[in-house]
């Protein structure tokens, strides 16, 4: 049976938490693939989020009411997620830059690469440069996503980058980086791999990046 | 005659200090517009380029303020644009004092007279803008998940009179969000350079007529 997945889109983006549920259960319960629900419903719908964020035509309540109704219907979703065929996705490693405090749209990225099969091993916050690399080390991880929401603390993305080179293991892992004053640009400029303009972008962005590698 | 183009947010501070100085001509856009960093690129552009020829300096008093001044064109004088990520670095007065005091306490959210003035402190923007887009209930769960890794609320006060009720209002922020008050004593240092320089590095980048700033141009 094919269903419409834009309304689960549109609820998301509406910011109908209860309603969200409900429909994410009640999608359930036709034979709707999980993975499915989540890739054309739920991630274009925080696509959708973000990009009216950084338009200036939603704000921070609306938007984290948004991120509220996401995460109630990850919560529905995520048995029924596990028990599919998308749970071995990678691991991934992600953090806040050292000095930034912020979380919001990390923990929103994690919270999707979850949902998309990753085993997300979540850092944390205001995390010094040599955390980022001993995850790495030890966790081997296909992805290392870090976040930043400051200018000032920006930079430090680049440094733990260096510090990948440094210790050796900067070709084993796929470096994506997003956050509010990050820009392609800048990813490019500071040797990421990846850009997620995004919180709902970024599981995409990251998909693509290793598809195409495999080929 | 020197053009200065500010943000709204700082007027009475550089009214204070400007007076009637006849070698300035200052002209102030509405502030937050740091909140809509792409349309305050628009608006500042408008106003560089109605500048016109007839001034020999044109300075910002804006700072990075979230890649907000990313993008613009300096007009034919140049532009001297102060070298700061925000507003904070002004009332503190001077780089080396934000730098201490980003460090020693990165999870601050500071607040002067103009941010309560204009309801962006906490309780302002929650039981305004917030309770207005999203109801009372989701406003406050928002504005708490939006500082809850945030330790200090702190009040920089440049020692204008009647400080006391904007310092009682920031206290009235951190009880209410169980964060801890700090107070800063503020400085007119850099709200004086703003005004008649020197616009030297590193207090201040120059962009050379016709040439666009860069947000690298502030990660240096």
């Amino acid at each position: 049976m094919s269903m419409d997945l834009s309304k689960i889109s549109e609820k998301l983006i509406s910011g109908d938490v209860e309603g969200l549920k409900q429909m994410t259960e009640e999608t359930l319960q036709t034979d709707v693939n999980p993975g499915d629900i989540l890739n054309q419903g739920l991630l274009p719908g925080m696509d959708t989020v973000g990009q009216r964020w950084k338009d200036g035509d939603m704000f921070m309540p609306e938007v984290l009411r948004c991120a509220k109704a996401m995460s109630g219907a990850m919560d529905i979703l995520r048995p029924q997620l596990a028990e599919g065929d998308l749970g071995n996705a990678g691991t991934m490693i992600i953090g806040t830059v050292a000095g930034d405090l912020h979380d919001i749209g990390k923990d929103l990225a994690a919270m999707m690469f979850e949902g998309a099969g990753y085993q997300v091993i979540n850092i944390g916050i205001d995390q010094p440069n040599e955390n980022f690399v001993k995850a790495v080390k030890e966790h081997k991880p296909s992805l290392l996503g870090m976040s930043a929401l400051l200018t000032t603390t920006m930079p430090r993305m680049g440094e733990v980058i260096n510090s990948l080179k440094e210790s050796g293991i900067r070709d084993q892992v796929a470096v994506i980086i997003g956050g509010a004053p990050v820009t392609e640009e800048f990813a490019e400029e500071i040797g990421a791999d990846l850009y997620a303009p995004n919180a709902g972008s970024a599981v995409d962005i990251a998909k693509e990046h290793f598809e195409k590698k495999s080929t | 005659m020197k053009k200065i183009i500010a943000c709204g947010s700082i007027k009475p501070e550089l009214e204070k200090l400007a007076g009637d100085d006849p070698r300035l001509s200052i002209r102030y856009m509405p502030q937050n517009l740091h909140r809509l960093p792409d349309k305050l690129t628009g608006k500042l552009q408008h106003a560089i380029d109605e500048t016109g020829d007839s001034f020999e300096q044109v300075v910002l008093g804006y700072g990075l303020c979230s890649n907000g001044i990313v993008g613009i064109r300096a007009p034919q004088q140049g532009l001297y644009i102060p070298h700061v990520h925000d507003c904070i670095t002004f009332y503190l007065g001077s780089r080396e004092a934000y730098h201490q005091v980003f460090s020693k306490k990165p999870g601050t959210y500071h607040l002067t007279r103009s941010w309560i003035d204009n309801q962006t402190d906490p309780l302002g923007l929650m039981t305004n803008e917030y309770t207005r887009r999203v109801g009372s209930e989701m406003a406050e769960e928002a504005i708490r998940t939006e500082i809850r890794n945030y330790q200090y609320i702190s009040f920089i006060d440049t020692g204008r009179s009647g400080n006391e009720s904007y310092r009682d209002r920031a206290r009235e922020n951190a009880a209410y969000f169980n964060k801890e008050f700090i107070e800063y004593k503020g400085a007119d240092t850099f709200f004086r350079k703003i005004l008649f320089g020197p616009y030297q590095k590193p207090d201040f980048i120059y962009i050379s007529p016709g040439d666009i700033v860069k947000q690298k141009d502030f990660l240096k």
